[in-house]
């Protein structure tokens, strides 16, 4: 039996529709009956409105001009802008359009939107690689009537040959059967043709298949690093040690990070989380490889693997006793 | 001089819908656009048009003062134009709550401000909410369940709720507040010692 608190406390959950079927059918039998819990949802909604706000449009196209927002607590917003993506997702496209602006050399080529969910690099090959199919198929069909058309003419020839007419004259049918001799080299030659043709649109969408193939692996293969960034540790290895002087990584490039290990190696093995600015690990490996020569932990970041904001980069130590914070790091990604 | 003279020029060539004026502006529109085209593709030559009719109807109505250049002037209003389009596009639609209301044959009661709600008011109301609130609830508008968000928050799911309803309660606390202080403010604002602040054009 569920309580009338627990039931009052999934409302919220009833308006953003994630409760599972029976939870929902149990908060709408209950506020069926309860006025107090009616009131609860109209506030609810309320307050759903209140913290989905959003800096305006005109604040974040200052910011992507290097201006202060008018009317807005700066640090306020560098706040809002860490814990809501898709206000972070808005400036870095307002960003970038500045870019465009700055350097004139830029004229991105504009696409036609396609219905179709493939992305553009994958359309074109597609498409492609369907022609050549159906150019193959109508190909192959023309063979095969061909085919069929000379076989019977084969045994309309073989007919003629074996059993001449009764009455026919001699110099007739050798005339006739010359003529559909020749007929039938026609088409044979014609179905040599059609058959070079198929065999060339086959070979032609092999190719295009390997293309489409190559393509498939050069999404997964190693990409040209973007920057390489040297971190310190910080001197604070418990959660919210200030990033001042963390570097600032741009999202849309790969980044080798080189983790200085200013710790003497006393464990067997070293484990590594990502935390965002909340506290919350984006990324967990359970090993990570110790350069001793160097004193290093390298991590690559592949382009846009964090979205915009503070993260910490916290190292432990890993071995009989469990997992031991050893270092942190600060990075800042925008 | 000679850049805001060749702007001026460009303004006045683009309304009079000279084909060279015109396909330059079109093709900085195309520009300064072009970053907003994968979340817009479904309606991408709306989108551009609607960008056009705005900044036809801003240059025609002489709202380019030569502050800036035409070109940075265009740029910021088509990036403006294309972040409300985004917004729009992205709008999150609550539950359907006609099954409530029409369980009992009764309306839900309304929110006490009514349902639209001063954008400006509630902006400052979620200023002055801690930011710990405003993380949990954004989660929460996002579509987490609540058992994910125990997870990722590392609560336990009693807790959670609870937070989530205290959370609400200080919003709620801090917009009757801020209503209460602007109608103290208004009610001073309009009292006949008071003195009477003169509206400046713009």
């Amino acid at each position: 039996m569920v309580s009338h608190d627990d039931l009052r406390g999934m409302i919220p959950w009833l308006l953003n529709g994630t409760l599972d079927g029976d939870e929902r059918r149990q908060v709408l039998e209950h506020l069926a009956g309860c006025a107090a819990c009616k009131q609860d949802l109209a506030d609810t909604r309320l307050a759903a409105e209140i913290f989905d706000q959003h800096p305006p449009a005109a604040a974040l196209v200052a910011l992507a001009w290097d201006e202060t927002p008018e009317g807005i607590d700066p640090g306020f917003l560098a706040g809002h802008l860490e814990i809501c993506a898709s206000c972070a997702a808005e400036l870095e496209m307002a960003r970038m359009s500045r870019r465009f602006e700055e350097d004139g050399r830029i004229a991105p080529l504009v696409r036609r939107p396609k219905p179709a969910a493939d992305t553009p690099v994958w359309r074109g090959w597609k498409a492609a690689a369907l022609a050549a199919s159906l150019a193959g198929a109508v190909a192959a069909n023309g063979w095969f009537q061909a085919s069929r058309l000379a076989g019977s003419l084969e045994r309309k020839l073989a007919g003629q040959v074996e059993a001449p007419a009764a009455g026919a004259t001699p110099g007739a049918e050798t005339a006739e059967a010359a003529r559909a001799r020749q007929l039938a080299a026609e088409l044979d030659q014609k179905l040599r043709e059609v058959e070079g043709q198929a065999a060339t649109l086959r070979a032609q969408e092999k190719e295009l298949r390997g293309r489409l193939d190559e393509m498939a692996q050069a999404r997964t293969a190693p990409q040209p690093v973007g920057r390489i960034e040297n971190l310190q540790p910080l001197g604070d290895v418990v959660r919210g040690g200030e990033a001042g002087g963390a570097p600032t990584l741009a999202a849309r490039t790969s980044t080798v990070l080189l983790l200085d290990a200013a710790h003497a190696e006393t464990h067997s093995g070293h484990a590594v989380d990502i935390v965002d600015a909340a506290g919350r690990a984006v990324w967990s490996a359970a090993e990570l490889p110790r350069d001793g020569k160097n004193s290093l932990y390298v991590l690559s970041l592949p382009a846009r693997a964090l979205s915009a904001g503070s993260y910490t980069i916290r190292v432990y130590g890993t071995g009989g006793t469990g997992r031991e914070p050893v270092e942190s790091y600060a990075i800042r990604v925008d | 001089m000679a850049r805001e003279t060749d702007d001026q020029e460009m303004v006045t060539r683009f309304l009079r819908g000279d084909a060279e004026a015109v396909g330059t502006l079109d093709g900085w529109i195309a520009s300064a656009a072009w970053p907003y085209q994968r979340r817009l593709a479904h309606r991408w030559d709306d989108l551009l048009q609607d960008v056009r009719l705005e900044i036809t109807r801003l240059l025609g109505q002489g709202k380019f003062r030569g502050e800036s250049s035409l070109r940075t002037y265009l740029w910021r209003v088509v990036n403006h134009t294309c972040l409300d389009q985004v917004r729009a596009a992205g709008k999150r639609q609550w539950t359907d709550l006609e099954e409530i209301e029409r369980g009992d044959g009764g309306l839900l009661p309304e929110p006490a401000a009514g349902r639209h709600e001063d954008r400006d008011l509630l902006w400052r109301v979620l200023e002055r909410v801690p930011r710990d609130c405003r993380e949990m609830w954004r989660m929460l508008i996002a579509g987490l369940s609540y058992r994910e968000m125990s997870e990722r928050l590392g609560v336990a799911e009693g807790t959670l709720r609870v937070r989530t309803l205290r959370c609400r309660e200080k919003a709620l606390a801090l917009r009757s507040d801020l209503l209460g202080a602007t109608s103290t403010n208004r009610r001073n604002a309009e009292a006949p010692s008071a003195p009477k602040r003169v509206k400046e054009a713009i």
